[in-house]
């Protein structure tokens, strides 16, 4: 107990490196309480990029990512320093804002698009120009089940197989919602910068 | 115009949202930090409720297993069996004085269990004897058994102790007296008495009772202990306090400047407490038993706060005990179907869980908020109680029974409650036994 009473007064004192990663998550691993406040400081305004991509309100992301945290808080010790740990703790919370949506139901939602539309290079060029807030703001305006289907597969780079485990929908559900996804983003892009 | 395909896309939406993050409030660290506490309190929460229940169920198979592996012989001392059996009698006011003292005899050679039975042979004619022949028949027994070795010199003594309570018993009858002559005349030898012994004392063990298992109720009545709970003074962890403070929080500005101004009704309520339990009985004699079990009790209290602007507050604390109790229990009198004893004890609560939730309304009743807080409860809750209880025998092994007495919470520094306030109460209890062995 002691040990980390003195491990936190150090820590309190100097902030850790990018090379003290390693002792970063060991620590966490050990509940000290300046380690996990390091790990929030060093991670959270990213994570909570993540979450706003996902449920597109301040609040419920803000929740999400409280809840994301005590998850790595919590169970920490099951990062076993395979891949990267951003990565371990950026899927961690893409799975508590999917169970964000599951349980809330808004999966469901259905968007009926008629026209057919492909992201070409003029709206590369837009997307390249306009800043990520913005263009979080234009995917956020996407239904519920298009942007998390269009975030997994575009941003976190999940195979559409993936995405079926994850969401419970089929392969080619995942596709054609990616599909559809795209479209109205296109859409929303031209209509607003094009 | 070229179309991106989807690596394009991926790359260029990456790109865009690989250093993309928001900004947060200055506070969001103490509020993560607080809801990290509740949920660390909250798991250790669960744990204590495992502990506690594992504990239960550990206690209740151990002393099982322990009385149905031990041996039947050393769970019953058969004198004692036999003398409490028909203490109740007249007629065997001697035989209860002698077998008290063979009783501690038998304590001191626990590990001699034939010869004791051969005590139990010797004492019933000396009982029915007159004081004269009493004295005779222990000379003449002393002589019987002169060549059994060692440990023998206790039966003797045993004998001597008989005899002397015997000599100040009025109780005697000539038909007695020849049928115990007779019987000194056909006395047995040491070692057919030791055979005759053993089938004496199966045929006791097959008649008794090893023990019961029970589920039962407890409600507590608490006495009036003279203290005024209505406006009582608000310390910061009471509910009325936070009733207030949600009461506050709802009233209209103006008022809320002056909230001195403000009066307030006060309405609390303590439900009536009840417990549910499952308990077992160890007998450690024919008189005496040890009870012990597990039992769960949930304290519930409701408050109500009104402010003069008709805006009000409710609340419900539910507080969750989870208890051992141990009772020693004497039994007063006994029949076939029916029994009535007596038990004193105390039991050992440990709270594992406060839940308090309070809902606010306007003055139109309308509801505006609701506060939900979870805590654990800190230490111990130590109560004494005395019974008494009757047994009745519904259909074979099951039996109903009930009882009532009085309990006493000892101040442990727990939260408020019906306990708390009232820490004196009348209880009562109903349950069912279920009896292991023949009754």
């Amino acid at each position: 107990m002691q040990r980390f009473e003195i491990r936190n007064h150090l820590y309190q004192q100097c902030m850790y490196s990018a090379s003290d990663e390693a002792q970063l998550i060991n620590d966490c691993k050990q509940q000290v309480a300046a380690a996990q406040q390091q790990l929030y400081e060093s991670y959270a305004r990213k994570m909570m990029g993540v979450c706003m991509r996902y449920v597109n309100d301040y609040e419920t992301a803000r929740d999400l990512l409280h809840d994301g945290f005590i998850k790595v808080f919590t169970h920490i010790s099951s990062f076993q320093g395979e891949g990267s740990f951003e990565g371990w703790l950026r899927r961690v919370f893409v799975t508590t804002a999917l169970e964000y949506l599951r349980k809330n139901d808004v999966l469901r939602e259905s968007y009926d698009i008629s026209t057919s539309y492909n992201l070409q290079t003029e709206e590369e060029t837009i997307i390249e120009r306009i800043s990520a807030d913005e263009l979080r703001a234009i995917i956020g305006t996407l239904p519920t089940g298009f942007r998390t289907v269009f975030n997994l597969y575009a941003v976190e780079g999940y195979s559409h197989k993936e995405i079926g485990k994850l969401l419970s929908i089929t392969e080619s559900t995942s596709r054609s919602q990616f599909a559809r996804a795209k479209n109205l983003l296109k859409q929303k892009i031209v209509a607003r910068y094009g | 115009m070229a179309n991106l395909n989807d690596k394009e896309l991926r790359n260029l939406f990456r790109q865009k949202f690989d250093d993309y993050n928001i900004a947060l409030p200055d506070d969001d660290w103490e509020v993560l930090k607080k809801k990290y506490g509740d949920t660390q309190r909250n798991r250790r929460r669960f744990i204590w409720y495992w502990v506690a229940a594992a504990s239960m169920i550990g206690i209740i198979m151990s002393g099982f297993s322990y009385w149905i592996l031990t041996p039947a012989k050393q769970q019953f001392p058969s004198i004692a069996q036999t003398t409490c059996s028909k203490r109740n009698s007249p007629k065997n006011t001697a035989v209860l004085s002698a077998s008290v003292v063979t009783l501690k005899k038998e304590t001191i050679f626990s590990g001699l269990k034939q010869e004791k039975q051969t005590q139990r042979n010797i004492i019933h004619p000396i009982t029915t004897a007159d004081s004269s022949l009493a004295l005779q028949s222990k000379i003449e027994s002393t002589r019987t058994f002169s060549n059994i070795p060692s440990t023998t010199q206790s039966v003797t003594d045993t004998l001597s102790l008989a005899s002397a309570s015997q000599v100040n018993s009025p109780s005697s009858d000539s038909t007695y007296k020849s049928s115990s002559t007779t019987h000194y005349e056909t006395l047995p030898q040491p070692t057919s008495l030791i055979d005759n012994s053993q089938d004496q004392s199966r045929k006791h063990t097959k008649k008794q009772p090893i023990g019961w298992l029970a589920i039962n109720m407890q409600g507590s009545n608490g006495l009036p202990n003279g203290i005024n709970n209505n406006n009582a003074l608000m310390e910061p962890s009471t509910l009325d306090n936070r009733l207030f403070t949600q009461v506050n929080q709802n009233i209209s500005p103006s008022a809320s400047s002056s909230t001195q101004l403000i009066t307030f009704i006060d309405k609390k309520t303590y439900a009536f407490p009840i417990s549910w339990g499952i308990s077992f009985s160890v007998p450690i004699s024919n008189c005496w038993e040890v009870q012990t079990g597990g039992m769960f009790t949930q304290l519930v209290t409701t408050g109500k706060v009104t402010s003069t602007t008709s805006s009000s507050a409710t609340g419900r604390i539910e507080q969750n005990y989870i208890g051992i109790p141990l009772n020693l229990a004497y039994i007063l009198f006994k029949e076939p179907t029916f029994a009535v004893y007596g038990t004193a004890g105390g039991t050992v609560e440990k709270g594992v869980s406060l839940v308090e939730k309070i809902y606010s309304y306007n003055a139109q009743n309308i509801a505006m908020n609701s506060d939900y807080y979870s805590t654990t409860i800190h230490g111990f809750q130590y109560s004494l109680d005395g019974n008494i209880g009757a047994n009745y025998k519904v259909y074979k092994s099951f039996s109903g029974y009930i009882e009532t007495g009085i309990a006493y919470f000892i101040p442990s520094n727990q939260p408020e409650s019906y306990r708390t306030v009232h820490p004196f109460g009348v209880t009562i209890k109903v349950g069912i036994r279920f009896t292991f062995g023949k009754n």
